[in-house]
């Protein structure tokens, strides 16, 4: 692989362009993949292009340029508690707007920090909520009948449906 | 349409799985999709208490029949290949027995990482106040794990895998235990009896690398002397009322970041590092003695200790010993947590750890718990009154001048010691930011009322930190 290559371009599935440094692509195997690829091939002009939109794809970039660094050299404890911390701002998000898009991203990207991170995020909206309140966060709809949420609490005992 | 209906199955099963399994089940009456997506939680906890909660014994039996067939049902219809966490908590199991192996037999064929069997009798909720439990002290553990249970395992290159076990009154061998996984790093024993050899082999032989280890109320230990010669790998050591025939406490641990140790006052020879983070003692023990001394000692072990909490025997025997009046050198506290009742005995050694801590920067006071009291306690000087004495102690509590941000009170009932703890605190606290201070639940409602209108008094007296907020819970 030549040396000389310091970051890639890609194209998000809106067909905007953005650029990867070649270690923080290292965080995620199939860029990794087309990383070489790029390099590989005479035709360096080639853009590959990623289906994820431009709005997602900013923040996976922006979490594997933070995260490259320590992925690619180690690190030490102070380093991974205030790694986790910038995880926890980076996280803050809207559920609806954009989580579910990282999550789809990172699965499709297989990047398992990241895909760890937004699960977590998610069932940290969930724990200790009622069934009522986790249908609000995200926007669930109750699709059942009376008879049928009446069954499903015999089924069930020691747990609240509420 | 939502988001979350957008979700392919398997990232679904990943966010369940980080649910604790209660709230995981939960989300099978969010719509119908959820129905069923839970049952494939990698994360399995089957808590008798959650099914058996009544007082009457007929429904009791039948809530306990329901639970086991809801083990049986879920297990029959589990699809995932792999398992992180696997829990059983049930008492009397012998009745059982073909459940609980049909329970270890799954957790192992699907390569489980974190591993619980728990058969002691305990009350649902609590952790240390089972005091009362019944079958426990009688030293016979529930429950003898099957040797025939280690080839359930190899499939699936496993014995890897299994990275957490906890056994409590569920009896075992251990030298097959370390034969059988090499991944194991997380350890809990309890109710159980134990050869120290074998504990000694584990911390230093195994070929794993055991980070932290265990011991709740096990049995036939003479002592915890693992000698102070050979380094031990440990980073979290629990040692909860082993009722051991020496309490001999001695280690060399230089990874070690977190102690708990509760039982009788012994002798120690802790060794520990800079490392070190986290201490809980607890001395609830009935011996009268005065061991001033040995506790100091314990303090000097635990030098780098930065959060650290102490019970009420510890604060009323630590003025007794030589040094009446504080550590010779500056401890490197960053919180102190104090399981207290503010019993005038218990003044001097509050003061002694605030005079030793200059840096401290949070203060709780657990004023919940039980304390137990020294009869005819004699501190460094007696006839104390609460107010007079915090308003003279202070002035030497570096801490206060610059680094206490943050007290805490939980479980406040009113009382007079309480209420001049708090005063000369917002009095004298020069950088103090925040005063949390939560109510006692134990008080009938007119008595939370009475305390509510007393705490509002507070607010009236003069702060010393422009920047003090208190909130009243």
């Amino acid at each position: 692989m030549s040396s000389s290559v310091e970051a890639i371009t890609v194209l998000s599935s809106d067909g905007d362009e953005f650029k990867i440094t070649v270690s923080a692509a290292k965080l995620s195997k199939p860029l990794n993949w087309m990383l070489e690829d790029v390099c590989f091939s005479d035709d360096c002009d080639e853009v590959p292009t990623i289906e994820v939109n431009s709005k997602t794809l900013v923040k996976v970039i922006e979490y594997c340029e933070k995260h490259a660094p320590r992925a690619n050299s180690g690190a030490s404890d102070s380093d991974a508690e205030e790694l986790k911390k910038w995880d926890i701002e980076f996280m803050k998000m809207d559920v609806k707007d954009i989580l579910f898009h990282i999550l789809m991203a990172a699965n499709y990207l297989h990047m398992e920090g990241l895909y760890d991170l937004a699960c977590q995020t998610a069932a940290d909206l969930m724990k200790g909520m009622t069934v009522s309140q986790i249908r609000k966060i995200f926007h669930i709809k109750n699709d059942f009948s009376s008879e049928e949420q009446e069954q499903l609490r015999r089924q069930h005992p020691g747990c609240s449906f509420d | 349409m939502d988001m979350l209906s957008l979700l392919p199955d398997p990232i679904l099963f990943s966010i369940v799985s980080l649910l604790p399994f209660k709230e995981a089940a939960r989300t099978s009456s969010l719509c119908k999709r959820w129905v069923h997506l839970w049952r494939s939680t990698t994360n399995i906890d089957f808590n008798e208490y959650f099914f058996v909660n009544h007082e009457d014994d007929e429904t009791k039996r039948s809530q306990k029949l329901a639970f086991v067939k809801f083990i049986n049902n879920f297990l029959n219809n589990y699809q995932e290949p792999f398992i992180e966490k696997f829990s059983l908590k049930l008492s009397k199991p012998s009745e059982f027995s073909d459940t609980v192996q049909h329970c270890i037999a799954f957790a192992f064929q699907r390569g489980v990482r974190q591993l619980e069997l728990d058969f002691s009798e305990r009350a649902c909720d609590e952790d240390d106040n089972d005091d009362e439990e019944g079958g426990d002290d009688n030293q016979v553990a529930s429950f003898r794990l099957p040797s025939d249970i280690y080839g359930f395992y190899n499939n699936n290159g496993g014995s890897r895998r299994l990275e957490s076990l906890k056994l409590f009154s569920c009896e075992f061998s251990l030298s097959d235990l370390m034969n059988n996984f090499v991944g194991l790093k997380d350890v809990s024993f309890g109710y159980v009896a134990l050869n120290l050899d074998e504990v000694e082999e584990l911390l230093f032989n195994y070929v794993g690398n055991i980070e932290s280890l265990s011991l709740k109320k096990c049995w036939n230990l003479p002592h915890f002397d693992v000698g102070s010669d050979r380094n031990l790998n440990l980073r979290r050591l629990a040692i909860d009322r082993c009722n051991f025939e020496n309490d001999y406490i001695v280690f060399k641990a230089p990874n070690l970041r977190y102690l708990k140790y509760s039982g009788a006052v012994g002798a120690y020879d802790m060794n520990v590092d800079e490392a070190f983070e986290e201490a809980d003692l607890d001395f609830s023990s009935e011996n009268y003695a005065e061991l001033g001394d040995v506790l100091y000692k314990v303090l000097l072990d635990l030098y780098a200790v930065k959060v650290l909490t102490v019970c009420s025997y510890f604060l009323q025997a630590i003025p007794l010993g030589e040094e009446p009046f504080r550590v010779h050198m500056d401890l490197n506290l960053k919180h102190l947590i104090m399981k207290a009742s503010l019993q005038t005995t218990e003044f001097w050694g509050i003061s002694f750890l605030l005079e030793s801590s200059p840096s401290l920067h949070t203060l709780t006071f657990n004023l919940a718990s039980p304390a137990f009291i020294f009869q005819d306690y004699e501190g460094p000087v007696t006839n104390i009154d609460a107010r007079r004495f915090w308003m003279d102690q202070t002035r030497y509590f570096k801490c206060l001048k610059t680094s206490l941000e943050v007290v805490n009170m939980k479980g406040f009932r009113g009382s007079y010691n309480e209420y001049f703890m708090l005063h000369a605190l917002v009095k004298c606290g020069k950088v103090l930011k925040k005063m949390n201070i939560y109510l006692s639940t134990q008080d009938t409602a007119t008595k939370i009322q009475q305390h509510n209108a007393m705490l509002q008094f507070l607010h009236t007296t003069p702060k010393a930190s422009p920047h003090l907020n208190i909130s009243i819970y």
